[in-house]
């Protein structure tokens, strides 16, 4: 009977042992915590390029249009240029579902436009659904509320909602933007089962009505801060969280416009509401590419637009610097910087070919917004890329840097002097 | 080896007690049919009013591999998209800035 009872309990703890939540759910000891935090003080340091080009001359701001030197980088990169083109631009057939179909590309360098392209019936003015890179619109809401005092990173989610345990209450926004709230949810548009997937039940099924409430009635699976679960979920409860903590839903309506939009001068946006009336922060928000553009360069310069702080400083650095309080393997505060924390505390490019400092907004169906600091570019490609093998993020950033380092190199050496 | 069955039997009946129903997916309620009219009616009535494209591109855009295309209702005066296969959903056009809505 013994020996039953051993071989039992052996298989048991095999089994236990491939369902790895079951660990995280006990959380960590407070001297694993401890070292964590001992880590994240090293990491959140300024790249030294990041250093250097904030405050820096030169650099231009755009007014109702960016200025363009598409034709000069052209002219002093071809084959960059080219390169570029052949890679995002490539299809014969617009309408097979399996291939690149990019429906915008913008690059800006040193506050101007060097690039701009559109297809498949898009255009300029043609605003595009972000989906995920919403998220860092959520961030920027957020910021924009901490900033007031309104909100808290350190505000419990039990402030502004009722949860179904005390335990709920240990959920902070903090972890919300880290996605790490520690409530169940399947993340997952295609493939696996509709019915299981929590993202597509809140867009469009039982959770579409009032989304943060349908987020917070998921069972806790992890002690809040102490794993990462990606969820479109999580940030619809910041949104929730900035709309309770306004508490009017005229001043909320109008929030981001009023902090954001209007002092960047981003007029083609669109954000969608559920019908309780929250941003739907996590996927929903629609604008052109050249908005999009000026967005990723408040973040470049900081928080900054024509020497006024939008954003603060230090919301840009906790948002866009990698964090390890919510785990071991993690972005910063709805945005993905490209350096990822590995398990042993080292630290691992997610694009080999774009500098450690970058940082991105990414979106399903490879929507990206990419911010090299070092380099001072942002980049925006839009797309329908329903076979997301097709679009590499990496290749697309080693692309658009080896355009506008052949071209930057090419006038230092003055090849048109 | 009668120890290594028993072993297994037991693990299987005490695995789902410790374990609990936190590792299992779980199932929403509504069927996909719901599901899909939610995603047909809001996504093309943002293709239409909030993207601009028109009404061929969206139709591409919104068609679902796994469920027939539904039968469309577009009022494109009052901005709203009806959706019908069994069942019915509708989405409208809201405003400039908050897009579309489902009902």
């Amino acid at each position: 009977m013994i020996r039953t009872l051993t071989v039992a309990l052996l298989a048991l703890s095999f089994s236990l042992s491939a369902h790895s939540s079951f660990f995280k759910r006990k959380g960590l000891s407070n001297k694993e915590l401890k070292l964590q935090l001992d880590q994240v003080k090293q990491i959140p340091e300024i790249p030294r390029a990041w250093k250097r080009s904030y405050g820096r001359t030169g650099a231009d701001w755009p007014r109702l249009r960016w200025k363009s030197e598409k034709s000069l980088y052209k002219r002093l990169n071809r084959k960059g240029y080219r390169a570029l083109d052949n890679y995002l631009f490539n299809e014969n057939d617009p309408t097979d579902l399996t291939g690149m179909r990019t429906d915008g590309v913008i690059i800006i360098h040193g506050g101007r436009k060097i690039y701009e392209r559109y297809a498949r019936g898009h255009k300029r003015n043609s605003k595009h659904l972000m989906w995920s890179i919403s998220k860092t619109f959520t961030n920027g809401l957020a910021g924009a509320a901490v900033a007031e005092g309104k909100l808290k990173v350190t505000d419990s989610v039990c402030k502004f909602y009722e949860v179904p345990t005390p335990e709920n209450c240990d959920s902070t926004l903090h972890d919300f933007l880290h996605w790490s709230s520690g409530l169940y949810w399947l993340e997952g548009y295609e493939g696996g089962s509709p019915r299981t997937s929590s993202v597509l039940a809140m867009l469009y099924g039982i959770g579409q009505k009032a989304m943060a409430p349908f987020v917070l009635d998921h069972k806790l699976v992890a002690t809040p801060g102490m794993a990462r679960r990606y969820s479109t979920g999580d940030t619809n409860v910041i949104s929730g969280m900035v709309q309770k903590a306004y508490n009017n839903q005229d001043v909320y309506d109008d929030l981001p416009w009023k902090k954001i939009f209007n002092k960047i001068g981003i007029r083609n946006v669109t954000w969608e509401q559920d019908p309780s009336g929250t941003f739907i922060g996590g996927s929903n928000l629609y604008i052109t590419p050249s908005d999009l553009t000026r967005y990723g360069y408040l973040f470049l310069n900081q928080g900054k637009w024509r020497g006024r702080q939008v954003l603060p400083k230090a919301w840009v650095h906790y948002s866009t610097l990698p964090d390890l309080t919510a785990g071991k393997t993690i972005g910063g505060a709805q945005w993905w910087p490209n350096r990822i924390v590995q398990e042993d505390g080292s630290i691992k490019l997610d694009s080999p070919d774009i500098p450690a400092d970058a940082f991105m907004g990414l979106g399903h169906w490879s929507q990206v917004l990419l911010i090299i600091p070092s380099h001072d570019i942002v980049a925006v490609r839009t797309g329908d890329t329903r076979d997301e093998s097709k679009f590499s993020r990496n290749e697309f950033g080693k692309l658009v840097i080896d355009y506008v380092e052949g071209a930057v190199e090419r006038s230092h050496r003055g090849f048109f002097k | 080896m009668k120890h290594l069955i028993l072993a297994l039997i037991i693990s299987a009946f005490t695995l789902p007690a410790v374990s609990g129903p936190k590792n299992r997916p779980r199932k929403y309620k509504g069927n996909i049919i719901q599901l899909a009219l939610g995603w047909h009616a809001k996504e093309m009535c943002s293709c239409l009013f909030v993207v601009g494209q028109d009404e061929e591109y969206c139709k591409q855009y919104v068609s679902l591999k796994q469920v027939p295309n539904p039968i469309w209702t577009l009022d494109k005066e009052k901005k709203t998209v009806k959706v019908k296969f069994i069942k019915e959903r509708e989405a409208w056009h809201v405003s400039e800035r908050k897009g579309c809505v489902l009902l």
